[in-house]
C-alpha cells in the first residue's frame, strides 16, 4: 500500500518515472483497485450534484461495470494497433498503467468541494477542472502506451488517437446510410400520400 | 518516502470525507427541499396550442402536438394533484374539432364542479372552439390584440367533380342509402343533404351559445346576436362581456395566485411533454415517424384535412 501510495504521488509530481515505475512494478490487482475506487469516487460526488437520488446504487455499479469494461477493451485496441505498429510489449502490463492513471478522476474531488463553498462560479470551476484532469489523461495514456511498447512518441499518439478516428468514420458512414434508408422511405410515404380518398362517414 | 505516503493518505482522506459529505449530505438536504416543494400550493399551467383535434395527437422527433387525449390528461393529473389550487389554461388556439373541444369542455367543469377554479389566459388567438373552451372557465384574460370570438360552426366541403372530369375520373359507387355518400367530394350536394347537414351544424351551434350563456352569465338571446361567427379583439370583447380582464399569462397567474390566497410569486407547474429522446423512442416504425415529421411540416388550414368533421374554427383560422 505505502509503494501504491508513492506511485500515486509520483504520477502527479513526476509522471513520466512514475509511468516506468509502475510498468516495471505495478501490480494489476491494485490497478483494478484504484479504477474501481476513483470511478466510485467521482460518480458519487457527480450524482450528489446533480440531484439523482434514487437508483443511485444501481447507477454506480453501472458505471463501475462500464468503466471496467472501458479499461479493458480500450488496453485491448491499443494492444492490437501498437503491435501492427511494430510495438512490444504485454496487454497486462498497460492495463496496469492505464489503471493507474484512472487515479487523476479522483483530483476533480477537491474542486467539488470548492464549488460547494464558493457557489458563483462553481459551475466553471468544476467544468474547467474537468476539462484539464481529461486532458492530463488522454497524455499520460500516450505516455503509457510509449513506455510499455517502445515506441516513439509519434506513433503512441497515432495509437491513443486511431479507435476515435475509425469509430468518427464508421459514424460517418453510418449517417450515408441512414440518410439513404430515409430518402428511400420519404418516397415510399409521398407515393402513399397522393393516392388520396375522402373519408366517408 | 515517508512524506510522500502521508501527503496521499492526507489527500485520500480529504477525497474520501468530500465525498461522503457532499453525496450523503446533499441528498438529505435535497430531500428536505422536495418533501416542502411538493407539499407547497401551486398553481398548474396547462396548455392549448393549435388546432383542437381529438384523439392521442402526433409525436415527431422535435415535440408533440397532443390531441384532446393529452390534454384531457393534463387536466385530470391537476385536478387530482392536492398541492395545486387552481389551473391557468394558455390558449393559443384557433379552435378545431366542436366534439374534441365539447370533451374538454365537458371535464373542465367537473373539474370546477369539484371546487378547484380554472383561469383562461389567452394568447395570439383563442378563437371559435378556443374561445369554447375559454368560456368554461372561471375567469378569462386576453390580450387587449388577441383574437377571439369566432362563435358559431361550419362543415367544410368540396366539389371536385369538374376536375375529375377534367383529368379523366370517373367515380361510382354502389350505396345501401340516398345518403351513405353525404359530402361525397364527386358530385354536388343535393337540397335534401344540404337541409341534413345545415341540421348538424344548427344543432352544435346551439350547444356552443348555450356554453357561452352559460360560461360568460350572459342572456342567449345576447349571444346570438355576437355569435354570428365573427372574430373580436381582446377589447372588443372584453366591451361585450366575452373577457373579463386585460392582461397577459403573468397578469392572469398573478390574478389566480390572489383567487386561491397564494401569497407572493405562486409556484408552477407546467404540464406538456416536449422531450425529443422520448418522441423518438415511442416512435417504433420508422415511416410512422417520418410521416409524423412530414405532416407536421405541413401547414394546411383545417378545411384541407381531409376531414368533414364540424368544425369550430375561423374560416381562415390556422
Amino acid at each position: 500500500m505505502g509503494n501504491t501510495l508513492e506511485l500515486l504521488y509520483d504520477l502527479i509530481t513526476k509522471p513520466k518515472e512514475a509511468l516506468q515505475q509502475i510498468h516495471q512494478t505495478g501490480s494489476l490487482r491494485r490497478a483494478a483497485e484504484i479504477v474501481v475506487l476513483s470511478t466510485m469516487c467521482s460518480s458519487l460526488i457527480a450524482c450528489s450534484q446533480v440531484g439523482i437520488g434514487g437508483g443511485k446504487s444501481l447507477l454506480l455499479l453501472m458505471q463501475i461495470i462500464g468503466t471496467l469494461l472501458v479499461w479493458a477493451i480500450a488496453a485491448a485496441i491499443w494492444h492490437i494497433i501498437a503491435e501492427m505498429l511494430g510495438g512490444q510489449g504485454k496487454v497486462k502490463r498497460l492495463l496496469t498503467t492505464t489503471g493507474f492513471i484512472y487515479f487523476l478522476q479522483i483530483l476533480v474531488v477537491p474542486f467539488y468541494l470548492i464549488s460547494a463553498i464558493l457557489p458563483a462560479g462553481g459551475f466553471f470551476l468544476i467544468m474547467l477542472s474537468g476539462f484539464i484532469i481529461f486532458v492530463w489523461t488522454c497524455v499520460l495514456n500516450i505516455f503509457a502506451i510509449a513506455e510499455v511498447y517502445q515506441l516513439s512518441g509519434g506513433k503512441a499518439v497515432l495509437i491513443y488517437l486511431m479507435p476515435w478516428i475509425v469509430f468518427i468514420m464508421i459514424t460517418i458512414v453510418l449517417m450515408f446510410a441512414i440518410g439513404g434508408v430515409i430518402m428511400s422511405t420519404a418516397g415510399e410515404i409521398m407515393n402513399e400520400e397522393l393516392l388520396i380518398n375522402p373519408p366517408m362517414f | 518516502m515517508m512524506r510522500k505516503k502521508v501527503i496521499m493518505a492526507l489527500f485520500l482522506l480529504i477525497v474520501v470525507a468530500t465525498v461522503a459529505i457532499l453525496s450523503f449530505g446533499t441528498n438529505s438536504k435535497k430531500a428536505g427541499k422536495s418533501a416542502t416543494a411538493n407539499t407547497q400550493d401551486k398553481l398548474a399551467v396547462i396548455y392549448v396550442e393549435g388546432v383542437i383535434t381529438g384523439g392521442r395527437g402526433t409525436t415527431n422527433m422535435l415535440s408533440e402536438t397532443g390531441g384532446t387525449d393529452a390534454l384531457i390528461k393534463q387536466l385530470h393529473q391537476a385536478a387530482e394533484d392536492p398541492s395545486i389550487k387552481a389551473i391557468v389554461l394558455r390558449i393559443n388556439s384557433p379552435g378545431g374539432s366542436s366534439t374534441a373541444t365539447q370533451e374538454v369542455g365537458e371535464e373542465m367543469k367537473k373539474i370546477r364542479d369539484k371546487g378547484k377554479p380554472i383561469v383562461t389566459s389567452m394568447g395570439d388567438m383563442a378563437a371559435s372552439g378556443g374561445y369554447w373552451l375559454a368560456a368554461c372557465s372561471d375567469k378569462i384574460y386576453a390580450n387587449p390584440t388577441t383574437l377571439t370570438g369566432s362563435i358559431g360552426v361550419y362543415m367544410p366541403y368540396s366539389n371536385w367533380e369538374e376536375l375529375y372530369k377534367k383529368i379523366g375520373i370517373h367515380q361510382e359507387k354502389i350505396k345501401s342509402g340516398e345518403h351513405k355518400d353525404i359530402l361525397s367530394s364527386d358530385r354536388p350536394m343535393t337540397e335534401k343533404e344540404r337541409v341534413i347537414l345545415q341540421t348538424i351544424v344548427n344543432e352544435i351551434y346551439e350547444g356552443f351559445v348555450a356554453v357561452v350563456a352559460e360560461g360568460r352569465h350572459l342572456d342567449v338571446a345576447k349571444v346570438r346576436q355576437i355569435a354570428d361567427g365573427r372574430i373580436y379583439t381582446g377589447n372588443q370583447a372584453k366591451e361585450l362581456g366575452l373577457v373579463d380582464e386585460l392582461g397577459n399569462l403573468y397578469d392572469a397567474i398573478d390574478g389566480t395566485a390572489k383567487m386561491v390566497g397564494i401569497e407572493g410569486k405562486p409556484k408552477l407547474k407546467e404540464y406538456g411533454n416536449n422531450n425529443p429522446l422520448k418522441a423518438l423512442l415511442s416512435a417504433s416504425d420508422k415511416a410512422e415517424l417520418l410521416k409524423n415529421m412530414l405532416l407536421q411540416m405541413q401547414t394546411l388550414p383545417a378545411e384541407q384535412s381531409h376531414s368533414y368533421v364540424p368544425m369550430v374554427v375561423p374560416e381562415n383560422g390556422r
